[in-house]
């Protein structure tokens, strides 16, 4: 199931927040992991025992490691936490990357392995990576093991998360998954803050989505087509991705649970480095907590150093998806973090700020291009175009028609895509300079909000316009008329 | 503070509630006219659909296609989109002065499937030459309203070259008699020639074409001054508005021709014989004006094979002339016009007709050919091979 569908937001989520809600505080643990389980099972009717598996096997290792720990046996401990990470890896790579392995196996050695054909579970990569978290923490000493298997498979199958992420670690809501409370403020924030990411999803990243679709599918490409159609994935991934993490982050209050953040406004970032720690920042920390750090960090010498970047960045593109143009996206990032902390990083930093806005969008633009072509030849003559390799022209008429069909929906993109949290409370703190001084201090747009009246007046009818207008395009893209008949 | 949060609570549960138990109480609809298909029902449970997910996503399905206000959601999205100055909305063009568009791109475009087309029709005509005289062999190909109106056509929008295409099958046509209407459409493109929420062409359209059919084949044409223009309906709202959903559309006319002080062409002294079976003494469908798709007020639609016989015409008063129309739905409004000069006239269309068209012609005593298609049509039709490769 996902957020984005009528069956969710019109059956699953009025019941579910209705049966959460009558039930007594301790039955509704209970009722999320039924919940979390139809949702998952909804569209992986078989696919949940997966999960399932994993979620018996993650507790049982962690109370094994607690209780070696508690003998005092920290090499058995060890051994469990090894076990531990080496099943969930294994259920990771064959799901996720066996048919990949088999294919350039017989590539390299023409072996002609037949290929597996699994279809990849969903959410697989998001599961693992948290049960990860918590053995592994168990195992450091940072979490005590979760000794109720209910609260446990909660926190595992949690449907707000399941699917897309934020990658929730189990420190984070290890204390509200027995002790958490819901009240007015909290749930009507986190409904603020779903439908929020549902507009993101369905009205900005929707709808450039189809642009680039659009373009992705010429033959005949002009360099500001080129260019123009990774601009709109740029914006589509973002929105789609930062609009399902607060549709989830959202849900996550709802119910009394406070996810991290995600994303902090990507694209206003003046360097790569920068860009990567406000982009899919449960990501990073995960892999910067959990490989980099692990692997020595920066604590070893710059070489050593220079070595950790690029395999958490190979490490990082192959999460993405089993292709090779994901790995080369890895590569790419990993080799311009190097840079950047060779030399580049103190050359930007003396820089005016748009050069360092405008040599990070570039990059980051060049990335999504590779990230959103699974096939190498393609992704090549895409990216030759746009440096006017084999291109039609300059610009051409396709070009003009595309921008001004959507010049609104870009300057849109763009004003959502700055950090306008400074002029919002400018805006809802006019002439209460203290105030503002005082809401300055929260991180997120969504959390200052509730010290202005002005802003937490607004909110019903923003939300009530964004309501009508995503679902409008919901059902605006099942409008399919069938018009060539007895025509 | 806490009653205006409440409010944020109350419009989010309500606006679920509302859309959900509206949908539910609304009676589910079997057809949707404007999108010409059966909306989805209710999915059946078994443990088998369960599994392999189709149960899911037939619910899904039926809830999008069964949700309350359907239209009004779609038209609520086009209104955003129109003032976001979006012109692609839906599959059509949104033109200007309410002119909409077909869109059809140089990718929709199958190159091989238009050569394979072209060939059959030149094959045919190969074919036939020896029953049927070449120059009256005929073949009009109409342009869509995106190459003749291209100043309301939004600027830059993408179109197929469609002159091309058509230039292409002038060429092979070479030793029959191909009919471009293009330069006289272009003439009049300022007048209501082609429909503003629909596809077709309209009378006047045809009229123009009906001219330069006259004048290549050698026959008197009624004079626009001699003509009677009868509008049946000025509530037309066609394939175009069916897709774009436009709340601010406009309303088109359909009319019809006549002589003056006589009834239109086509609906006197006429028997039309539908596949066959169903007689009628009119080449209109005055039904079909109750309906979404009115224009099927020309003969009621597209059939297999549909006969006109003009009763007023005696058999041996001059030498008997039949004419075969192989056609898509264009020809519905410019075959009423040639109903004065011909014994019979057999509209065929290879859509929904599967005979042998070579036996067809010499069964019929067939004196004329043609073939008459929009240009976007006869790029992309499957069924043209049926003129020679029939069953």
């Amino acid at each position: 199931m996902v957020f984005s569908s009528f069956v969710f937001l019109l059956v699953f989520l009025p019941i579910i927040l209705a049966l959460y809600y009558i039930c007594p505080g301790r039955f509704r643990n209970v009722v999320l992991l039924v919940a979390s389980l139809i949702f998952y099972a909804w569209g992986e009717p078989v696919y949940v025992l997966i999960m399932l598996f994993s979620t018996v096997f993650d507790y049982t290792n962690g109370r094994l490691i607690e209780y070696f720990k508690k003998q005092n046996r920290p090499g058995r401990a060890k051994v469990a936490l090894i076990v531990d990470v080496c099943g969930n890896l294994a259920i990771l790579g064959f799901f996720k990357y066996a048919d990949f392995v088999i294919e350039n196996v017989n590539n390299f050695t023409g072996a002609g392995i037949s290929l597996l054909h699994l279809a990849l579970p969903i959410g697989i990569s998001f599961y693992t990576f948290q049960t990860m978290s918590y053995t592994i923490d168990v195992y450091r000493g940072q979490v005590p093991a979760q000794h109720n298997i209910l609260d446990f498979a909660t926190y595992v199958t949690l449907f707000p998360q399941l699917i897309a992420g934020p990658i929730v670690q189990y420190k984070t809501i290890a204390e509200e998954l027995t002790d958490r409370k819901v009240n007015l403020t909290e749930f009507s924030e986190g409904a603020f803050r779903f439908t929020v990411g549902l507009a993101k999803k369905v009205l900005l990243a929707n709808q450039i989505g189809a642009l680039w679709n659009n373009i992705s599918q010429l033959e005949r490409l002009s360099v500001g087509t080129a260019w123009l159609g990774a601009i709109a994935y740029s914006f589509q991934i973002y929105f789609d991705f930062s609009g399902y993490s607060d549709m989830a982050i959202g849900l996550g209050r709802m119910f009394g649970f406070h996810f991290l953040e995600n994303f902090n406004f990507p694209y206003m970032s003046k360097t790569i480095t920068e860009f990567w720690r406000r982009w899919h920042i449960s990501l990073s920390s995960w892999f910067r907590e959990y490989v980099y750090i692990p692997l020595g960090g920066n604590r070893k010498g710059m070489v050593r150093q220079l070595f950790n970047i690029m395999v958490v960045w190979m490490l990082t593109g192959l999460w993405h998806g089993a292709n090779w143009n994901f790995v080369l996206w890895g590569v790419y990032y990993g080799v311009l973090l190097m840079i950047e902390k060779l030399f580049l990083l103190k050359w930007l930093e003396r820089m005016p700020g748009w050069i360092g806005h405008l040599y990070s969008m570039f990059l980051v633009v060049i990335g999504w291009t590779i990230f959103a072509q699974t096939d190498m030849q393609q992704l090549g003559r895409y990216l030759k175009v746009m440096f006017g390799v084999g291109a039609t022209a300059g610009l051409d008429s396709d070009f003009f028609y595309f921008l001004s069909c959507n010049a609104v929906l870009l300057v849109l993109l763009v004003l959502c895509s700055i950090d306008h949290r400074g002029w919002l409370r400018r805006l809802a703190f006019r002439g209460k300079e203290d105030e503002r001084r005082e809401a300055s201090k929260e991180e997120s747009v969504f959390e200052w909000g509730k010290d202005s009246l002005t802003w937490t007046a607004v909110k019903p009818f923003l939300m009530v316009v964004l309501l009508v207008f995503s679902f409008a395009f919901l059902v605006g893209d099942s409008y399919n008329p069938f018009l060539y008949f007895r025509f | 503070m806490k009653k205006i949060r409440l409010g944020t609570t109350i419009v989010f549960l309500a606006f679920l509630v509302l859309v959900s138990g509206g949908s539910l109480l609304i009676k589910d609809r079997d057809f949707s006219p404007n999108e010409n298909r059966y909306l989805a029902e209710p999915p059946k449970l078994t443990g088998d659909r369960l599994l392999s997910g189709q149960f899911q996503k037939d619910l899904e399905d039926y809830l999008r296609d069964q949700i309350g206000f359907r239209d009004g959601w779609i038209t609520i999205k086009t209104g955003v989109q129109k003032s976001c100055g979006n012109t692609d909305i839906g599959g059509a063009y949104v033109g200007k002065d309410g002119y909409d568009f077909e869109k059809i791109t140089p990718e929709d475009v199958d190159d091989t499937l238009f050569r394979r087309n072209t060939q059959t029709v030149a094959e045919y005509f190969d074919s036939v030459s020896d029953m049927v005289e070449p120059n009256r062999l005929s073949f009009l190909l109409v342009p869509t309203s995106g190459l003749v109106m291209e100043d309301k056509l939004p600027k830059n929008a993408r179109l197929f070259d469609q002159s091309k295409y058509i230039d292409d099958v002038q060429r092979a046509m070479e030793d029959y008699n191909f009919i471009d209407v293009r330069q006289e459409l272009v003439t009049h493109k300022d007048e209501y020639i082609y429909y503003r929420t629909d596809h077709h062409w309209t009378t006047d359209g045809a009229y123009i074409a009906y001219e330069k059919w006259c004048e290549s084949t050698g026959h008197d044409c009624v004079g626009r001054d001699a003509l009677r223009q009868q509008i049946v309906t000025e509530n037309f709202r066609g394939s175009l508005y069916s897709k774009i959903l436009d709340a601010d559309s406009a309303y088109d006319c359909i009319w019809t021709y006549g002589p003056k002080d006589a009834e239109p062409f086509g609906s006197e002294n006429i028997v039309v014989t539908i596949d066959n079976k169903e007689t009628k003494d009119t080449c209109y469908a005055i039904e079909k004006l109750e309906e979404k798709d009115k224009y099927a007020y020309f003969f009621g639609g597209n059939y297999g094979e549909v006969r006109i016989e003009n009763t007023a015409l005696e058999q041996g008063d001059t030498e008997e002339r039949n004419l075969l129309v192989v056609k898509d739905s264009f020809a519905n409004s410019f075959v009423p016009f040639l109903t004065e000069s011909y014994h019979n006239i057999y509209m065929v269309d290879l859509r929904y007709y599967n005979g042998d068209m070579e036996t067809y012609l010499k069964g019929h005593h067939i004196t004329d050919v043609l073939v008459l298609y929009n240009i976007s049509n006869f790029v992309s039709d499957r069924n043209v091979y049926k003129l020679t490769g029939g069953i």
